[in-house]
């Protein structure tokens, strides 16, 4: 059933360059930075004291980093929930026969082109506390304007709102493509049976969906721990009073401007099982692989 | 036949309006970006257009954009050409080739995915320093060349051609390399085309590390140009800001555009198995 | 790859001749030399500090400046610590003053005080605020370059409107709150009377102007490190107290952090006082003439009663170590031609960032500068009535930028409700003592 080429050095020749980049830019580094986490380490590198896990009781008896974690948790369930759902219904508007679908398509998957940071600094504009259009418009209807940027618990629903709107061209196209390979037949069968569309959705459609819904849920979670970095420096910077501090940031604080290198360098390794974590249960469940791009 | 027709233009004005919700945050951002300052500083907001499009001349010149526009482009560029080709050859090699360790080598391309650069971005950095490629072109392109994601596709793409091409190929004496070029590259066009639109816009959106490797105005990258406009106007001047942004999104909508189609296919073939 | 290869060989060379670095006695330029200089200055300022160091580089035809914008002071910074990982630091770069002490135990820089040796630098003739600021044990250790303290500033055009004396911006905390309240009340159509980022920096010139410490140990600056931060003392709950007051109570904008913000809504009227930095000046005078309104500054509120004065802030330059003799020379004498008078009085000009030195201050009094611009001279007035000591001095800390941010969320959460004062600040206060003890025992 395979065939092979018989050549004893060429497929290792050929695995050279994607293994020197592997090794010394991603293992090498993933190894020293779990290596740093045992250390206490001088803010300019000169000096570090074995620690053993100090940094790692410290991280976990922090009031902050405890919060940073269920900031982080709240931020990517509201982004899997609310952009699945959305994506889910416009792929579905999309999935009719209408003239002008392709078109159409086109202006409603777009959003995968943007960057994290071009709608952070779309929505900080939107939302801004100075001359801000949106907190014009809300006061508009509500009477007073709402301090969209400067609560914590509205900050984190304008960070959910621009992390769905970037995210919502690639989880539209994914359901496209699930749909388009749903079976009809189920369609017809159950049609004939005299389900009514809405039943029709739930009992066959949904169903043989799922495991695109699940490999999206993944990646929309590995999106908002990771990706959504840009999104957050640009839009919110972790504040207001921690609201949007979410585990990467963190990190960056940590290591950037607080320069508690040993720290950052836990923190790393803790972000490090989340992502094993995640992907195990993606292959447990679906067999399938995780790409983080 | 009059229910249906009821029914359709229910469904156009639904996804009407799914436009417009989707684009809206966007025109609300070229609406301000044609006011002049008194406008833009104007209390309560002026939220209808006007025709300053000096904005976009600003915010071009304010952080110099067209050199950012450039190192964004080249560096996707050239990471999205060495990744294609890296992932071509290790994908090569795992399909076409039977040799010793296999599996281990496979298992650590496959590792590679659980270490996102978040994971190691601490001795990255420290790496990339000691080897004088902070603020360089290589320390934003080498550390991006192999990719667990494209070898995937590829071998993905790989075992679905007919395994007879290669036995007859075989049996007229053709080489393991020239099979490669002439026969699995060609047949591969629409993966490369969903990877090329994949990595293009993955790298062109980095954010993290290239605002930690680089500092000078001649290696920044239009992501941070993003931010720095934000930055260097001490008033949130948002008609150019906004200008600017607006600008930094046309090359990447114009690859997403222009390789739509061959990257709806390479999606849909991903999502197949 | 060889140069990278030596430079690898040198790296490892590195802490043996470093200590050799510097102790000559004389040392001159004899040959061309090229030096790197990092700065944190963006926007318009970029072209103004190329103009310096070209008039720098005509009067010193030996020596090649490449200058440098780096991003943010922390962007130059981190820039800096990598630049020094792969053996290329800048031989100059500009930091803010709460890096004073984190920088000072570095093992990357040189005292400027070790290099004056070769060069004499007169400083005697800075404003002692500045000077004082970042002197350790008496040692000088970087260059002050860009000062600046608060100031406050009013729409006077309002204040007559709202029936107020537009000559008499509010003085005390209560004064601020009594005009605030006549603005409200005014139907002006104001988002609220007063805003200011939020940002510790003014938490911290409020304990200056009550002349109490942000930290023990003599506010860090009497040779011992500070073990525990006193912010949280009944000075920061007043201050806080009266801030966050304020807001509850519809008086003050909150615009959250940053720098634009504030600005912004100032010069759009969505408020008629705001709190920023004195180097706004032209900025904010600009804004308001653009809408046809006047604008008046005063110095910024205190406590009645309280004694003390403001601290100088901004930004130094710093030299780092490892270089030749010779280039490090050629950054004295950057440095020392960027803090004297024609140098200062073009930056002062050109931002409203005070001039450092005292004669280039006189200099511009004798040129009738502060009669043209006297919203400048509010704020030389205020400076110049702060007396010394060493809370006025500023607090000399490790862990500053994290003590900031630890400030501002403890006033983001008494905002919120979340927290009383007291619990807020003392919250943060525990955190950040935990903090200072691990810097301390890294940097004993």
């Amino acid at each position: 059933m395979q065939s092979y080429f018989k050549n004893k050095w060429l497929p290792y020749i050929l695995l050279i360059p994607t293994f020197i980049v592997l090794i010394v830019f991603l293992f090498y580094p993933a190894f020293e930075t779990f290596r740093l986490s045992l250390y206490k380490v001088h803010p300019f590198g000169i000096r570090k004291i074995f620690a053993g896990f100090y940094n790692f009781k410290k991280l976990f008896t922090s009031a902050d980093y405890l919060h940073s974690f269920s900031v982080s948790f709240i931020f990517s369930v509201a982004v899997v929930v609310v952009g699945l759902f959305v994506a889910l219904m416009i792929a579905l508007l999309l999935n009719q026969k209408l003239k002008g679908q392709l078109i159409y398509r086109s202006f409603l998957i777009w959003p995968y082109a943007l960057s994290p940071a071009i709608a952070g600094a779309i929505f900080r504009f939107l939302f801004n506390p100075a001359n801000g259009y949106l907190g014009y418009f809300s006061s508009l209807i509500v009477g007073f304007e709402p301090p969209w940027l400067t609560n914590s618990t509205l900050a984190l629903v304008v960070i959910t709102a621009a992390a769905t709107w970037k995210n919502l061209g690639y989880n539209i196209i994914f359901y496209l493509a699930g749909l388009q390979n749903v079976q009809k037949e189920a369609l017809e069968a159950a049609s004939i049976d005299g389900a009514g569309p809405v039943k029709r959705f739930s009992i066959v459609t949904f169903p043989l969906l799922s495991p695109i819904t699940f490999f999206l849920l993944i990646m929309n979670l590995i999106y908002s721990y990771f990706a959504s970095f840009g999104l957050i420096d640009v839009l919110t910077e972790g504040g207001p009073a921690n609201g949007t501090n979410i585990l990467i940031y963190q990190l960056y604080r940590d290591f950037f401007i607080n320069s508690k290198t040993g720290y950052a360098a836990a923190e790393s390794f803790i972000l490090f099982t989340l992502v094993v974590l995640l992907t195990l249960i993606q292959f447990k469940t679906t067999g399938k692989k995780v790409h983080y791009q | 036949m009059k229910k249906k027709q009821v029914k359709k233009l229910i469904l156009h004005i639904l996804i009407i309006l799914s436009i417009l919700t989707v684009s809206m945050p966007v025109i609300l951002a070229i609406i301000i970006s044609t006011q002049t300052p008194a406008e833009v500083y104007s209390s309560p907001p002026k939220i209808t257009p006007s025709g300053n499009f000096s904005n976009y001349v600003e915010a071009w010149k304010s952080v110099n954009l067209g050199r950012m526009m450039f190192n964004s482009a080249f560096i996707a560029f050239m990471v999205t050409l060495g990744k294609i080709i890296l992932s071509l050859l290790a994908a090569f090699a795992f399909t076409h080739f039977d040799f010793k360790g296999k599996g281990i080598l496979f298992f650590v391309v496959l590792v590679t995915l659980l270490l996102p650069i978040p994971v190691r971005i601490v001795s990255l950095f420290e790496i990339v320093s000691k080897l004088g490629w902070i603020n360089t072109y290589w320390g934003l392109i080498v550390p991006f060349l192999a990719s667990a994601t494209g070898t995937f596709l590829f071998i993905q793409r790989f075992k679905m051609i007919p395994v007879e091409l290669l036995d007859a190929a075989k049996m007229d004496g053709c080489s393991p390399m020239r099979y490669l070029l002439q026969i699995l590259i060609p047949l591969s066009g629409s993966t490369i085309g969903a990877l090329t639109v994949i990595e293009f816009i993955y790298i062109w959106n980095q954010y993290l590390w290239p605002l930690m490797a680089t500092n000078s105005k001649e290696m920044r990258v239009v992501q941070i140009g993003v931010k720095m406009m934000i930055q260097a106007d001490a008033m949130n001047n948002w008609g150019i800001i906004m200008a600017g942004v607006m600008m930094t999104m046309v090359p990447p909508l114009i690859v997403f555009f222009t390789m739509q189609q061959s990257f709806m296919k390479g999606f849909a073939l991903a999502s197949d198995k | 790859m060889k140069a990278k290869l030596l430079m690898v060989v040198l790296l490892f060379l590195l802490p043996g001749f470093l200590f050799a670095v510097g102790t000559q006695e004389k040392v001159e330029i004899t040959g061309p030399v090229t030096i790197e200089f990092w700065h944190a200055m963006g926007g318009a300022r970029i072209e103004l500090i190329q103009g310096i160091v070209d008039s720098f580089m005509k009067e010193n035809p030996d020596i090649t400046v490449n200058v440098q914008f780096t991003g943010s002071y922390n962007d130059t910074l981190n820039k800096t610590k990598a630049a020094g990982k792969a053996g290329n630091a800048p031989h100059i770069f500009h930091l803010y003053d709460i890096g004073t002490l984190g920088m000072a135990y570095s093992g990357m820089i040189t005292p400027i005080e070790d290099l004056t040796k070769w060069e004499k630098i007169d400083w005697d003739a800075f404003f002692s605020p500045v000077k004082n600021y970042y002197t350790i044990d008496g040692k000088h250790y970087s260059m002050p370059f860009n000062s600046s303290t608060p100031l406050l500033y009013y729409n006077k055009t309002f204040f007559g409107q709202a029936g107020l004396d537009p000559a008499k911006p509010p003085a005390t905390f209560a004064d601020v709150i009594a005009v605030s309240k006549k603005l409200k009340g005014s139907g002006l159509g104001l988002k609220a009377p007063i805003t200011w980022n939020l940002h510790s920096w003014y938490f911290e010139q409020f304990h200056c102007l009550m002349d109490a410490p942000l930290v023990n140990n003599n506010n860090g600056r009497k040779g011992e490190f500070p073990t525990e931060v006193l912010f949280n003392r009944e000075p920061g709950q007043k201050i806080v107290e009266w801030w966050t007051g304020m807001e509850k109570d519809g008086l003050f904008l909150d615009v959250g952090p940053g720098w634009a913000n504030h600005r912004a809504a100032f010069g759009s009227g969505e408020v008629a006082m705001v709190m920023s930095s004195t180097s706004d000046v032209n900025q904010l005078t600009g804004l308001l003439a653009e809408k046809g309104w006047e604008m008046g500054t005063g110095f910024i509120p205190k406590p009645a009663g309280a004694k003390g004065g403001v601290a100088i802030g901004g930004g130094t330059l710093w030299i780092t170590n490892g270089h030749p003799d010779e280039e490090l020379l050629a950054a004295l004498k950057l440095v020392k031609y960027i803090s004297e008078d024609d140098a200062q009085m073009k930056w002062h000009k050109g931002t409203g960032y005070f001039a450092v030195r005292k004669t280039a201050m006189k200099k511009l009094e004798a040129g009738g500068w502060f009669r043209e611009n006297p919203n400048f001279m509010t704020a030389f007035d205020q400076l110049l009535e702060s007396p010394y000591s060493v809370n006025t001095s500023g607090a000399l800390v490790g862990v500053f930028p994290e003590l900031r941010s630890l400030v501002q969320t403890a006033i983001q959460k008494v905002y919120a409700g979340d927290m009383t004062v007291k619990e807020a600040l003392d919250e943060a206060a525990a955190k950040t003592n935990v903090s200072i003890k691990e810097w301390n025992e890294l940097n004993q």
